[in-house]
């Protein structure tokens, strides 16, 4: 395949790998509740993925580093353990809520029972993972995803004030009427930033481009599909927080459910909107849980040292293997209880928030040293963008949890 | 030197653990307020107004009526469980005590509806939305 295709590719897959279960229900939530307001949260978090996956990505190039192996090494054995415990429990929560999320759209296709569902759901993903090169996995479920463009025209057919959409983005205090709103829109700031930087996403980036056998020749590929292909992704969270805005708000409709997004879609559309809805979640929530569960693989098996890798055959790298298997079974269990798949996601989100630092700051420290990056060390620009990054995180990591009890897990 | 380090660390986690639990034991047996009750009302009042806008869907043909039914059912089970969130808070004021047990009532009525909206044809419901906003804005501020 020529370079422009490649790169053409890569930037659709980017867009539509963005949004997952946790995305849409903060944005959308966000939206219901704050308006606009919580937009430049969206801008923000998406620049700030933009900076880290560009780096981890470029370290994959340049020396096929992956991430978890650079916490390792930069962070000490003790500090990285906990890192990946934090990190694989993040991992497993969210894969657990995807996969919750796929089979609550399949028994919305259906009619069948949830927990059948469930354990049809494992199977198709491990049957996914077995059978699709690494490539492919990227590219079914990410151009599935771009089935979400729905959510886009939805908002479209709206006509909102695009004044007050666009004012948005610029950040401001908001404007609440209590104590009690207040700290639920900082709650879902944190939340909003901490579901669009999730980490699993950096891990399964900068290892997706050793598996892909990037070099040093891919830095600019690289850099474009990480900028357009995020800012494209990032347009779906607008749409979304747009829609909680237009279409939910008004209604007194907080949604927890993925069939209540797509009622938005079917309202502008009919049943061609709710189908088309209803797929772009289906390849959504699937490609998420299929890259969590490959993440918490990745991640135990740069710790321990072990070979990893899905282009290698499965006998070659079997614990690697078996980590994303067991993660898939794990994950499949914890929604088999019975507990909401949204309220897994909000536990996930924040966990995510605080293992964000221990994660992105050995990316910092590796991609600015010029003795292992050479030439392709940080600019001016990534460096100031990092350490703004870092620090934006670690705040948000600090407030996080307080503002988890304070509100009763984002409920009030 | 390393076995009494790991045996400090230990110790740590034992402490850490325990304020944990106990923090927990704490929250669980300290009575509900206003802002406990609110939260399960809101989510019943917005379930309510979701119930209303499907069926306003379905009769506009926006969705199928197999897709309503079927949403119907994932929506009594969200009102399910937060009609046993409502049925496990522990109250002692008794004026809140009567709302909580009015919203545990309209849970009920909103759970029933839900049922009969899974059978082809059924009413809408629209005044449980308007109701279950009544209570929760009659809800003390804490």
């Amino acid at each position: 395949m020529n370079k422009a295709a490649e790169l053409f590719l890569g930037i659709l897959t980017a867009m539509g790998g963005f949004v997952e279960i946790g995305e849409l229900t903060f944005t959308l939530g966000a939206g219901m509740h704050f308006g606009y307001q919580l937009l430049w949260i969206t801008a923000l978090g998406t620049v700030g993925i933009m900076v880290y996956c560009e780096m981890a990505g470029r370290v994959a190039a340049v020396r096929r580093r992956p991430v978890f192996t650079l916490i390792r090494e930069r962070n000490g054995v003790a500090t990285a353990l906990l890192t990946l415990v934090a990190a694989n429990l993040v991992s497993l929560l969210t894969c657990a809520a995807e996969i919750g999320g796929v089979a609550l759209l399949w028994q919305l296709a259906s009619g069948w029972p949830y927990r059948a569902l469930l354990v049809g759901a494992l199977a198709f993903l491990l049957v996914a993972v077995w059978l699709l090169p690494f490539e492919w996995i990227e590219r079914v479920f990410g151009l599935g995803g771009l089935l979400l463009i729905v959510f886009v025209a939805a908002v479209w057919t709206l006509q909102p004030d695009w004044g007050d959409l666009a004012a948005g983005f610029v950040p401001r205090m908001p404007e609440v009427s209590s104590q009690r709103e207040l700290l639920l829109c900082a709650y879902f700031g944190v939340a909003l930033l901490s579901s669009i930087m999730l980490p699993y996403e950096t891990y399964f980036y900068a290892a997706g481009g050793i598996e892909d056998g990037w070099s040093s020749d891919d830095i600019v590929t690289n850099r474009v599909v990480v900028v357009v292909g995020f800012a494209l992704g990032a347009l779906l969270s607008v749409a979304l927080v747009a829609l909680g805005t237009e279409y939910f708000g008004p209604r007194g409709i907080e949604p927890q459910l993925p069939g209540t997004a797509a009622l938005a879609p079917a309202s502008a559309f009919g049943t061609l909107g709710l189908v088309i809805a209803m797929l772009g979640l289906f390849f959504a929530f699937s490609g998420a849980a299929i890259e969590t569960a490959l993440s918490g693989a990745y991640n135990l098996a740069q710790f321990a040292g072990w070979p990893w890798g899905k282009a290698k055959r499965p006998r070659a790298a079997a614990r690697f293997t078996l980590s994303w298997i067991a993660i898939f079974c794990a994950a499949m269990l914890i929604v088999m209880t019975g507990i909401d798949p949204v309220q897994v996601v909000e536990y996930s989100i924040i966990l995510s928030v605080v293992v964000l630092p221990f994660t992105y700051f050995p990316v910092l420290m590796v991609a600015r040293d010029k003795r292992v990056m050479g030439q392709h060390a940080n600019g001016m620009l990534a460096n100031t963008l990092g350490w703004f990054y870092l620090v934006a995180i670690t705040l948000a990591a600090l407030a996080a949890v307080p503002l988890f009890l304070l509100t009763h897990g984002g409920r009030g | 030197m390393r076995r009494r380090q790991a045996w400090r660390q230990a110790l740590g986690l034992l402490l850490v653990s325990g304020a944990l639990a106990g923090a927990c034991i704490v929250a669980e047996r300290r009575p509900a307020g206003p802002e406990e009750v609110r939260i399960h009302v809101a989510a019943l009042r917005s379930q309510a107004a979701e119930l209303d806008n499907l069926q306003t869907l379905e009769r506009q043909h926006c969705v199928t009526p197999a897709f309503a039914r079927r949403h119907a059912r994932q929506l009594e089970q969200a009102v399910a469980r937060e009609r046993s969130g409502l049925a496990a808070l522990h109250i002692e004021q008794p004026r809140l005590e009567a709302l909580r047990v009015q919203a545990h009532r309209m849970a009920g009525e909103l759970a029933t509806a839900l049922r009969a909206a899974q059978q082809r044809g059924a009413p809408s419901a629209p005044a449980l939305a308007r109701e279950l906003q009544g209570l929760e804005e009659a809800l003390p501020t804490s």
